[in-house]
C-alpha cells in the first residue's frame, strides 16, 4: 500500500506564519495538524470491524497458563484516538492510534496464525490521506485569515 | 488465478502453505498468504485482466532464525518472478512479530509484496 499526496504553497504559508507571533502561529499549526489527524481517525473508524458484543460486557479470556480471567470487553471502534505524542523539540506529532484497552486490534489488523488479517487501519489511512491534507490546508487558511494575515 | 500460481511457485520452499489462516493441525514452518487489496488496470479497451495486488505472506516457526531464513528464501524466489501470469513482484516490507495466540510462542515474519499480474 503506497500512499502519496501532493502539497504546494509552503513559501506563501511560511510568509503568512512569520507575520504572526510564535504563540499564535504555533496554535494555528497545531489545530490544523490535529484537524488532519481527525479526518484519518474518522475514516479508520468507518472501516473498523464492529462485533456483536457490547462495550463493557464481560468476556472470559484464557491465558497461556490455562487460567481464565474475566475482562470488560473493549470495542476497537470506540478506541481509535488522536493523541499528541512526544516528538523532537519544535515539532508536534498527532498520532492516530488504537488505545491499549483494545489490544486485540493488532490481531484484527495483521491477523494471526488463527485468523486472517483485516487491514482496516492501513486502508482507512490510505483512503483519508488526501482529504487529511486538504483539511490541514483549509484550517490553516481559515485560522490565518481570521488572524488577519 | 494468482493464488494458485503463488502456491505452485513456492511449493518447493514451503510445504505447509495455507490461505487465510492455519488449520487446527498445522505444521511448522507455516506460510500463510492473504490478499490485502486488488486494483485492476484499465487499458485502451477498458478493464483488462491485469492488476496490482498487495499480498501479505507470513512465515511462522518456533525458531526465529528458521522463520527468517525461510522468509528470506521466499523473498528471493518471488523477486525474480516474471512470466505470462506474473509480470513483476515488488518487495514492500518485512516486519518481525511474535504470535502469542498459540500454546507455544511462534516467531512470525510478516512480509508484504506488490504483484503486477493477471488476476
Amino acid at each position: 500500500m503506497t500512499i502519496s499526496v501532493t502539497t504546494t504553497g509552503f513559501a506563501t504559508l511560511e510568509a503568512r506564519m512569520q507575520s504572526l507571533s510564535n504563540d499564535i502561529a504555533t496554535k494555528v499549526g497545531q489545530s490544523a495538524n490535529r484537524a488532519g489527524a481527525v479526518v484519518i481517525q474518522k475514516k479508520i473508524r468507518e472501516g473498523a470491524p464492529i462485533g456483536p458484543d457490547a462495550e463493557g460486557s464481560t468476556r472470559n479470556r484464557k491465558r497461556k497458563n490455562g487460567t481464565v480471567v474475566q475482562e470488560a470487553h473493549t470495542k476497537i471502534v470506540n478506541n481509535i484516538k488522536v493523541r499528541k505524542v512526544k516528538a523532537e523539540a519544535g515539532k508536534v506529532v498527532n498520532a492516530v492510534a488504537v488505545s491499549r484497552d483494545a489490544y486485540h486490534a493488532s490481531m484484527v489488523e495483521f491477523g494471526s496464525i488463527h485468523n486472517a488479517p483485516n487491514p482496516f487501519f492501513r486502508t482507512g489511512f490510505a483512503l483519508a490521506s488526501e482529504d487529511a491534507v486538504d483539511r490541514v490546508r483549509a484550517i490553516l487558511d481559515r485560522r490565518l485569515t481570521k488572524a488577519g494575515v | 488465478m494468482l493464488e494458485t500460481a503463488l502456491v505452485t511457485r513456492l511449493a518447493d520452499l514451503a510445504a505447509n502453505m495455507y490461505p487465510g489462516r492455519a488449520p487446527t493441525n498445522y505444521d511448522t514452518p507455516a506460510v500463510i498468504y492473504n490478499r490485502l487489496s486488488t486494483q485492476m488496470e484499465d487499458d485502451l479497451d477498458g478493464a483488462g485482466d491485469m492488476g496490482w495486488v498487495v499480498m501479505q505472506i507470513d512465515v511462522y516457526d518456533p525458531s526465529y532464525l528458521a522463520a527468517k531464513e525461510l522468509a528470506h528464501d521466499i523473498r528471493d524466489h518471488l523477486a525474480i518472478w516474471d512470466d505470462e501470469q506474473v509480470h513483476s513482484v515488488t518487495f514492500i516490507n518485512e516486519t518481525d512479530m511474535i504470535d502469542e495466540t498459540t500454546e507455544d510462542t511462534l516467531y512470525r515474519v510478516m512480509m508484504k509484496f506488490l504483484f503486477f499480474a493477471a488476476i
